[in-house]
């Protein structure tokens, strides 16, 4: 015998499940400040529109979308990360990372963080942006080559 | 010290704990988007589009610049409106028709209607000469069979190209290489694997042949490190083993032909708090593709073509610091090639592509502004912005590869967008004058290009296609051109 949950009874687990996958997805396309605005717009979304996106396959793929859409107004120029700089103890993250992961491409940024950052597979990454996962394992090579090569250190051979 | 993925992966857990997570009861209250309050600063916008450098033309009167930065059909739309206009004129004044000694004429592989256009004004308007009325094509579509197939490099080789990629089986969530091989770049085979050359999650990345034989380079997903395979003939491969010194931990940025065999470059690990001679730029050198050596290198090569007169040039340095280097030994010494800063005037910039042709050397990658860009080299130390790709939402994919047969010289690409990947290509007949190729019709929508190779008078283009569970197994992924039928 199933048991109808009260819409906000399923809104909240509803969230409990997939908060932090579409915040980290958000963050990762819009930057720090307008993927957390984002993550909140689409979700409050998500409940406006509860029937219809209840109903949906894919509802964390559809609401990434839409925080995409909403959070780009929260965007200046530039997507901008914390740096999070690293102290003397912790040296593990170069400073500079925060920037390099700013001059990505969205899609670039995206797959490398949710793929390397996040331990997400290609599959799933692929199943959120509505691309192959051939194509997610592209963008995230070319995008590691590219923080490399703007973290670059110059060495005196 | 930390690879870079390891740090992005540290980076990312530290962003997790800058946040609170949302609750749902923050949502249902309406209390989410009080929390942190930020203005709107207005829509991201697109950027002006920036304009190029006009170069002295070589084969024609200066075009406009305005017309540099049309499309081509918009460009043959009005072309053909002032061709009838002009045409009104002339048959009302009767005047003499235009002879085919006032303009200039191209072969015509055409699909594109244009007509070369003659002022009869000299004073008022020079003679304009539409660039290019014709267009490489039509391109047809293949398909390559496999589970989620993505092809992202191509050669002319062995039996007569070799295309690479990667599928995906179902519940493979790594995926694999794989290789492809055909005769005439219509009908393509599957080389058989059995679980030999690829491992899950070892990719292909890029393939480079000549006469000799060929190699194939790829990246190990899961424990990093650079994947090579050989072949003699492109339908047998055999497996370098990835386990040694120093390919084990180098990350590959590409391979390149020499005279002596092949130069592969790219970075060691990371270094952070100090820094030695091994961390960071990596060159390798190797005469049959299986014992490779560590070479100096002054920076981090980002590509590198073999001149015509054997010598090797590359571009590399940091992204805000291009630089041109040449060696004439096989690069095993290097030294700066022209000026300090020779691409965008010391501002920074990727090359991600590098073509010796005719024309000279052609670069294609993101100009100091994020913007997809062409430029020419006929020295190989001042690269010239000859043409600025089309702009996209966000920065967009620049060309990736070049390829240069029957006087063209075309490039491939793609612009993303929102609605998803579209392929491009551009072509010239000089390296200065860029024309977008129309490929309305040749793929299912969502589709983008990697790289195009020629031989024997065929062009081919390889690419990737967006996800489709309906049409998984054998999508279109490559694009065919036979000049002489076209």
């Amino acid at each position: 015998m199933s048991i109808e949950l009260a819409p906000e009874e399923a809104f909240t687990g509803f969230v409990r499940e997939v908060e932090l996958r579409l915040r980290r997805a958000l963050v990762a396309a819009l930057g720090f400040e307008a993927g957390r605005e984002a993550t909140a717009d689409a979700l409050t979304y998500g409940w406006e529109h509860w029937e219809r996106v209840s109903q949906m396959e894919n509802p964390a793929g559809y609401l990434y979308r839409v925080g995409r859409s909403k959070g780009r107004r929260y965007l200046a120029r530039h997507v901008s990360f914390p740096a999070l700089t690293s102290t003397e103890d912790d040296p593990l993250v170069e400073p500079g990372l925060s920037k390099a992961l700013s001059r990505l491409s969205e899609r670039q940024r995206v797959c490398v963080m949710l793929v390397h950052g996040y331990g997400w597979k290609y599959d799933e990454v692929g199943d959120l942006l509505g691309i192959g996962p051939g194509t997610v394992h592209r963008h995230a090579e070319r995008a590691l080559t590219t923080v490399r090569s703007v973290l670059e250190v110059r060495v005196d051979a | 010290m930390l690879e870079v993925h390891d740090q992005i992966r540290e980076y990312c857990g530290r962003l997790d704990d800058e946040v609170r997570p949302l609750t749902a009861a923050e949502i249902l209250d309406g209390r989410a988007q009080d929390d942190v309050e930020m203005r709107p600063v207005g829509k991201v916008g697109v950027e002006p589009v920036r304009p190029v450098v006009p170069l002295t033309r070589t084969r024609s009167q200066p075009a406009s610049r305005s017309l540099r930065r049309w499309p081509g059909p918009i460009v043959a739309v009005a072309a053909m409106t002032l061709v009838l206009l002009m045409g009104g004129v002339l048959w009302l004044l009767r005047a003499d028709p235009i002879t085919s000694e006032d303009v200039v004429t191209q072969p015509s592989t055409a699909v594109v209607p244009t007509e070369p256009v003659t002022s009869v004004d000299d004073s008022a308007v020079t003679t304009v000469v539409v660039p290019e009325s014709v267009v490489p094509g039509p391109w047809t579509t293949h398909r390559i069979a496999g589970d989620f197939p993505s092809t992202g490099d191509v050669a002319a080789f062995g039996p007569g190209f070799v295309a690479i990629g990667q599928t995906f089986t179902q519940g493979d969530a790594w995926g694999r290489g794989q290789i492809w091989t055909s005769v005439d770049g219509m009908s393509w085979s599957e080389v058989a694997d059995e679980g030999v050359l690829f491992d899950e999650g070892h990719f292909a990345v890029g393939i480079l042949a000549n006469d000799s034989g060929g190699v194939v380079w790829g990246t190990d997903t899961r424990q990093g490190g650079t994947v090579i395979l050989t072949s003699s003939n492109g339908t047998a491969w055999d497996l370098v083993t990835t386990r040694q010194a120093p390919i084990d931990d180098t990350f590959t940025n590409g391979i390149a032909l020499a005279s002596g065999g092949y130069l592969l470059y790219g970075v060691g690990p990371r270094c952070f708090t100090e820094c030695f001679p091994e961390d960071a730029p990596r060159l390798l050198a190797s005469a049959d593709g299986v014992s490779w050596e560590l070479i100096q290198t002054p920076v981090t090569f980002s590509a590198i073509t073999q001149t015509d007169t054997g010598a090797l040039l590359a571009v590399g340095g940091s992204i805000s610091e291009p630089t041109t280097w040449i060696s004439e030994d096989d690069g095993r010494t290097w030294r700066l090639h022209g000026p300090d800063r020779t691409i965008e005037e010391g501002r920074s910039a990727e090359v991600w592509a590098l073509e010796s042709t005719p024309f000279g050397l052609i670069a294609a990658g993101l100009d100091a502004d994020r913007q997809s860009m062409l430029w020419l080299s006929e020295d190989g130390k001042t690269f010239i912005p000859t043409f600025q790709l089309p702009v996209g939402p966000e920065p967009t994919g620049p060309a990736t590869a070049i390829a240069f047969g029957e006087g063209w010289v075309i490039a491939v690409g793609s612009l993303r967008t929102d609605a998803g990947d579209q392929q491009l290509m551009w072509a010239s007949r000089d390296g200065i004058e860029w024309q977008s190729v129309p490929l309305e019709g040749t793929y299912l929508g969502g589709a983008g290009l990697e790289d195009i190779a020629y031989r024997d008078s065929v062009f081919i283009a390889v690419g990737y296609h967006a996800y489709s569970p309906g049409d998984a197994a054998g999508i279109p992924l490559v694009l065919r051109w036979e000049p002489s039928t076209g």
